[in-house]
């Protein structure tokens, strides 16, 4: 047992490796994870305000614009990653270790989240700085806590999103960027929930952001949730759990398909 | 036929090969459908959320401002991001850009083409979007209709901001080859930095002072003024009134032309400057992705 | 005492489906039909054929990556299919022309990254990578980012992550592609010496050398089109090409038919062929030590030996024999 925890901590912390360090080594992504996400942002941010909404939905953009950064780390730095894998024949020697897929993946989620957490926090900062926008938490122990859950639940669904794409090739890359938009819309990225009918926001609820991001407006601007703080809180951690789990199962049964297909080692799609 | 023409003709086909043959017809309709889609559903959402909080103070033109606007736009990050992922992909995923610049064909043209598929997709779901968007909200079929479309301007636009785009397409795709994988957030960063200040969702009389002047120093912003008001007419409503609201269709169409053809001659010296620096540091083969 | 056995498969297939089309007429293709192996701990077996033989499909079997269509395959007696988690900690596989490896880490990040999934402590690690660098003369390139590195510098990279892991079995798919001929020679110096000096691991390599087939492998195994041609020690393999040892002798002219050399015991066959400027002798013997018999009728004779050589059949030879082309008259892409 402890050498099975020690076998997956250290594949965790060696996979994160590249990522932490490629932070200091390429310091081109200050300007494309830090500089230049701030634009869309600053774009949604006019536009309430050339319609003269509330300032507290010029926060909701921020907010937005921050637990996206979170989102395209998921979708392009843990599904279509094994896509680069596998390209570069990482990914057999990966499958063929003793160190499991999920470790592979922990420490992707890892490395990737430091690096999202700076680009995050420094749309939250310019956003506060540029258009002054009020940010007066409730409690910052439950700020803390629901976003932590938040990423908990977000990054399971990554990595059976990752293990997904051990079936696909390039197809992949585009059903990873099909996805990148809607996803945008149905959470409420930049508005309030309360604009959808029901069902809609329900459905939605299913993907963590929704959930999430709600939660935290309520906590952040004492905004109107579309569902109480506690029910989203409890809606977080359950996903967290059944994500995780469907992540392990669907990544055993996935690499058994994709070893049986002969996909693991296909390149240059 | 000549090497351009033929060069075109064939990177067209391997652009389109590439952009399209991952997946079944149905689904590919829907992938080029969906981005744009719901790109736009996301500024209506904005609209409604923003027009409840404020009891209807937002004025109803605003909608179709931003729906127009934001349909045409497209085609500005599916060409210039076109490019340089063309360049970036041919390089470091297939490995296959050195075999292209030694050959006869002709770069530049090889790179146009390559993006001719994804500006087919982009033009395609732009007027898809466009239908949607009129038949789903009233506001936008009303703005549509309001006023005859001006045909004749809408041609001019489209046929001017074609160049446009691949100019700055081949700029953008030029800088790249001196750039490591990151020079693909370049052009993410430039349609980010355009969709901000080319007046895309919003009236440029928002911004700043000092950012306006460089709103107007870009060539979008005229483009997309024209086509706006090929399709819209200038627009009632004070809140949408901008810097270029007195400008008559005839000076937005001079002031597109003329900073095209100057973009034009600069993106022909920036091209060649920029590949033979390539060249010199052997970056047309390199690998330099983690 | 029989060897244990470190790999065997038992009728092993692999079939890639595929719908009939214009580019692809066959339909099904199959990459292993029915193939059965023993190789016996401590071996270096060799796996020879052309590209598209089958050669790489069977190691991912073998590896795990790839499941077997039918049959079964075990390495250290564990089923590659039902207990690919216990094959794994003692496996390891080296390809020839990969070039995986993050860019971004230099050469010694990129070797650790590797030992920690295979759970190595750090401090084996550290050692193990000086070492395995100092063997394939990349010590000074071990803070290099692996992009700067050269494709032969990659593979010698490449080639130290198979044995940083000291796996018990190991796999070569084609190890020395893309290396130069000292770094070859030395890689095949290394091979030979680190089963010497580890009796129990066993080595699995493939290639389309012939010579390096034949100077490494205690045996192997032809295959072509997914089957088993022959398996056997190289020697024994030529053997069946060439029964009896065969050798040239050049002669200086004059002899006038005298050396009447097919009458000696224990030579086969004598063919004379006269040239200009010699005779050119093919002898073929019962055994080698007729060769002695052979020389000294030629003194007799008043000739004189210009050169004197044995020749071998090649395994292309063999190859040839058992299927009835050569090596590049096979267009297959590799798989």
């Amino acid at each position: 047992m402890r050498a099975s925890i020690g076998l997956f901590l250290r594949t965790m912390a060696a996979r994160a490796y590249p990522r932490i360090i490629g932070m200091r080594r390429q310091p081109s992504w200050v300007i494309h994870e830090a500089i230049l996400p701030i634009l869309s942002v600053a774009s949604f941010a006019y536009v309430y305000r050339a319609m003269r909404a509330p300032e507290e939905y010029v926060g909701f953009v921020i907010l937005g614009g921050a637990m996206t950064a979170f989102w395209l780390n998921v979708l392009w730095s843990m599904g279509a990653q094994l896509y680069w894998e596998r390209s570069s024949g990482n990914l057999e020697l990966y499958i063929m270790a003793p160190g499991s897929m999920m470790a592979v993946l922990a420490g992707m989620a890892l490395g990737g989240m430091i690096l999202t957490c700076v680009r995050a926090s420094v749309i939250m900062g310019a956003g506060i700085l540029l258009f002054q926008v009020p940010f007066a938490p409730t409690s910052w122990s439950m700020l803390i806590f629901t976003f932590l859950l938040t990423l908990l639940a977000l990054y399971g669904l990554g990595m059976m999103f990752a293990s997904v794409f051990l079936l696909w090739g390039r197809e992949a890359w585009h059903i990873v960027n099909l996805f990148q938009e809607p996803v945008y819309l149905l959470t409420g990225m930049n508005f309030p929930l309360k604009v959808f009918p029901t069902f809609l926001a329900t459905t939605a609820a299913l993907i963590p952001l929704t959930a999430g991001m709600d939660a935290l407006r309520q906590i952040l601007f004492k905004a109107e949730g579309f569902w109480p703080l506690e029910v989203e809180i409890s809606l977080l951690g359950g996903l967290s759990i059944v994500f995780l789990f469907l992540a392990k199962r669907l990544l055993a049964y996935l690499e058994r398909l994709a070893r049986e297909e002969g996909r693991l080692t296909v390149k240059w799609q | 036929m000549k090497l351009p023409q033929k060069t075109l003709r064939w990177a067209t086909w391997l652009g389109w090969q590439l952009e399209s043959n991952w997946t079944e017809p149905w689904l590919f309709l829907i992938y080029v459908l969906v981005k744009p889609l719901t790109s736009s559903l996301l500024l209506v959402c904005m609209y409604y959320a923003a027009r409840t909080a404020t009891a209807g103070a937002v004025p109803v033109e605003f909608l179709p401002y931003m729906y127009v606007s934001n349909a045409c736009y497209m085609l500005v990050g599916a060409v210039m991001f076109g490019m340089s992922y063309a360049v970036i992909s041919d390089r470091e995923h297939y490995r296959m850009l050195k075999y292209i610049y030694i050959s006869p064909g002709h770069l530049q043209t090889y790179f146009v083409g390559r993006a001719v598929a994804g500006a087919a997709q982009a033009l395609l779901g732009g007027f898809l979007n466009l239908a949607i968007g009129a038949a789903a909200f009233p506001e936008v079929r009303n703005a549509l209709t309001r006023q005859p479309t001006e045909w004749g301007w809408l041609l001019f636009y489209m046929g001017i901001g074609t160049i446009l785009l691949i100019v700055l397409g081949l700029i953008l795709a030029a800088a790249v080859l001196n750039m490591a994988r990151q020079g693909m957030f370049l052009s993410e960063g430039i349609a980010g930095i355009l969709y901000l200040l080319c007046g895309v969702v919003f009236p440029l009389a928002v911004l700043p002072k000092f950012l306006q002047y460089v709103s107007l120093a870009l060539p979008p912003t005229y483009w997309l003024e024209g086509m706006r008001r090929s399709l819209l007419g200038t627009p009632p409503e004070a809140m949408l009134q901008g810097p270029l609201s007195s400008w008559s269709q005839g000076e937005i169409a001079l002031a597109v032309t003329g900073s095209t053809l100057l973009l034009g001659l600069f993106g022909i010296w920036f091209f060649h400057w920029s590949e033979r620096r390539a060249w010199r540091r052997g970056r047309i083969e390199e690998t330099t992705g983690a | 005492m029989t060897q244990p056995l470190a790999i065997r498969t038992e009728n092993l297939s692999r079939v890639y489906r595929g719908k009939k089309r214009k580019t692809n007429p066959a339909g099904d293709l199959i990459a292993l039909d029915q193939v059965s192996l023993d190789v016996r701990e401590g071996e270096l077996f060799g796996l020879l054929g052309p590209n598209g033989a089958g050669k790489t499909t069977l190691i991912k079997i073998l590896t795990t990556l790839l499941a077997p269509t039918s049959g079964t395959a075990w390495v250290d007696g564990k089923d590659v299919v039902t207990e690919a988690e216990s094959v794994r900690p003692l496996i390891n596989m080296v390809s020839g022309g990969e070039s995986c490896g993050y860019g971004v880490l230099n050469v010694r990040e990129n070797l650790w990254l590797f030992t920690q999934i295979y759970g190595v402590s750090n401090a084996d690690a550290k050692s193990r990578i000086d070492e395995m660098l100092q063997i394939v003369g990349l010590g000074d390139k071990a803070s290099t980012k692996v992009s700067h590195l050269s494709t032969g510098q990659r593979q010698k990279m490449n080639f130290c992550r198979g044995f940083i892991t000291d796996p018990k079995i190991l796999f070569l798919d084609e190890p020395t592609l893309g290396l130069d001929v000292n770094a070859a020679r030395s890689i095949r110096q290394f091979l030979k010496k680190w089963l010497a000096e580890r009796g129990n691991r066993t080595l699995l390599l493939t290639t389309h050398y012939m010579m390096e087939a034949d100077e490494l492998c205690d045996r192997l195994a032809i295959i072509d089109k997914g089957k088993v041609l022959a398996c056997d020690t190289p020697a024994n393999l030529k053997r069946r090409v060439q029964e009896h040892p065969l050798f040239t002798i050049s002669l200086t002219p004059g002899t006038n038919g005298a050396l009447a050399l097919d009458r000696l015991p224990g030579v086969h066959q004598a063919i004379e062929t006269p040239g200009p400027t010699a005779i050119e002798v093919k002898v073929s013997l019962a055994e080698e030590s007729a060769i002695g018999a052979v020389v000294q009728r030629v003194v007799e004779c008043g000739s004189r030996i210009l050169s004197l050589n044995k020749t071998e059949p090649t395994l292309e030879d063999v190859f040839i024999e058992l299927v009835g082309h050569g090596f590049n008259d096979n267009g297959e892409q590799g798989t």
